[in-house]
């Protein structure tokens, strides 16, 4: 083999080994890509083509771009193994039913921050209840409404030993809300105690771009974040220091993202500081709105991974996603 | 003794449910068919529907723009003609009245359509567009089976909380 061969063969592998990155971005080795390097590289030379690494150059770029549509488009069937039998995914729900784990998030909480199971965090039926209730506008303060008219009574009536607090969430843009809680005050069940009402400003207005909404969306968080550290030493009308609140409550505004981030974020900080007591842990659970019944809302999708617990009120949707929960209408 | 129509567009405005309420066939479908003598519009941040069109059909008008309750309006109407959100449809529900649907087609994300299209489908309302209001309004008097929807679950709340907690 003479100096130019050799040169070619140089230059083509060196260009061969600029797509190692893509290939292992796909899961094949580095050492398949060599050996494979070796196989294609032979007949190069007896070609004698004066740019010889160019047409394997591109060739393998176009099998890549297209071996990367496959897989984008497959949606993750082809790389997950759980997936290729249907045998396995029964399997699968049932060890999920099993395990009585309703979502991935307390199972990343089990094993990755509390490092001990989520049962010995129990708040336990002899504490305080505090639920943070976020309203949205319309639709979903009626839905908020009849919900807690309907189990609110029920609730006050078996959580007898604590208090049951509300602090009810709403945006600021909305006008007819605080007239509504009012209200709601007034045919409170007993038992029940509205603690305070906030107004927050809105993660994103109906049709805001995408760039403020940004600005806002930090806002946001930045409010409910306030909810959430100054409660502790929270002064009521009757001069009595309110905890955190310690389940949020949400049926699928926009408004509860915020919330809902703030409380898993102060979770894994009570966990990491080991914090006492348990009801320093805020539970999220969530109640996808009676309007949808075939896809979730954009509020549902981003929070399906978050909420501890996931209900929906049709059936199509508890068929479709593994982790909702459904029980029948709810409203 | 003539009926009681109530209509319905929510919280914010919907123009063409009040619109068609001044359609020549939906007045009249409203005044034969169903024997309408009284129109309740609750007509949101929208203009109300001209007077003079509906008192040329035989009907009385009246409207307003909200209301704190429209529970004993409801329960007084003979039909509710309400727009698709769900706090109307299932408070309409409730009082176990005809109920006609018109969902509003100028929404952009139009997933209002699933909850009226899943209850038509359960045949517990009639589900229509503003352009088809009139013929919807004779279908619901012709077929009078509206099922009952069945009552919602009371309690879950409790038990999840008592499970998480």
């Amino acid at each position: 083999m003479n100096a130019l061969r050799m040169h070619q063969l140089q230059t083509a592998k060196k260009h061969l080994m600029t797509c190692t990155w893509m290939w292992n971005a796909f899961g094949v080795s580095e050492h398949v890509i060599r050996s494979l390097s070796g196989i294609c590289w032979r007949p190069l030379p007896l070609l004698g083509a004066a740019k010889p690494s160019m047409s394997i150059y591109v060739g393998l770029f176009a099998v890549t771009v297209v071996l990367g549509i496959v897989l984008i488009f497959s949606k993750g069937v082809l790389l997950s193994s759980a997936n290729l039998s249907r045998r396995s995914c029964f399997a699968r729900e049932a060890e999920r039913r099993r395990t009585q784990c309703s979502s991935p998030n307390k199972r990343v909480f089990e094993e990755l921050w509390a490092r001990r199971p989520f049962e010995e965090l129990r708040i336990g039926a002899d504490q305080p209840l505090h639920l943070l209730v976020v309203l949205g506008s319309g639709g979903h303060t009626t839905e908020m409404h009849r919900l807690l008219s309907r189990d609110g009574g029920l609730l006050s009536e078996r959580w007898v030993d604590a208090p049951v607090w509300v602090t009810f969430v709403y945006a600021k843009t909305d006008k007819r809300t605080p007239r509504w809680i009012e209200r709601f005050q007034s045919d409170l069940p007993p038992g029940f105690r509205v603690l305070n009402w906030v107004a927050v400003p809105r993660a994103r207005e109906v049709g805001q771009s995408w760039i403020t909404s940004v600005f806002t969306s930090i806002h946001a968080c930045a409010s409910a974040a306030g909810l959430f550290l100054s409660s502790h030493s929270l002064a009521t009308n009757d001069r009595m220091r309110a905890p955190a609140p310690n389940v949020v409550l949400c049926n699928g505004p926009g408004t509860c993202v915020p919330f809902c981030l703030i409380a898993f974020i102060v979770r894994i900080w009570n966990s990491l500081t080991r914090t006492r007591p348990a009801s320093a842990y805020p539970r999220i659970i969530f109640i996808e709105t009676v309007a949808r019944v075939y896809s979730l809302s954009l509020t549902g999708k981003i929070l399906y991974r978050f909420a501890d617990r996931f209900l929906v009120q049709w059936p199509e949707l508890a068929r479709r996603y593994v982790y909702a929960e459904y029980y029948g209408r709810l409203v | 003794m003539g009926k009681r129509v109530f209509v319905t567009v929510g919280t914010t405005r919907f123009s063409g449910l009040v619109q068609a309420l001044e359609n020549e066939q939906v007045l009249r479908s409203l005044r034969r068919a169903w024997d309408c003598d009284t129109l309740v519009v609750q007509h949101g941040s929208g203009p109300a529907p001209a007077r003079a069109c509906i008192e040329r059909h035989g009907m009385t008008l009246e409207s307003f723009p909200y209301s704190d309750s429209l529970r004993d309006e409801q329960e007084r109407a003979d039909l509710i003609i309400s727009h698709a959100g769900a706090g109307s449809i299932l408070e309409a529900l409730e009082h176990a009245k005809p109920l006609v649907v018109v969902v509003n087609e100028s929404l952009m994300d139009n997933h209002q359509w699933e909850l009226a299209r899943a209850l038509a489908e359960r045949k517990a309302l009639v589900a229509t567009t503003c352009a088809e209001l009139g013929q919807a309004l004779e279908q619901a008097r012709r077929h009078r089976q509206q099922r009952p929807l069945p009552p919602a679950c009371r309690g879950v709340l409790t038990r999840v909380l008592f499970e998480e907690s």
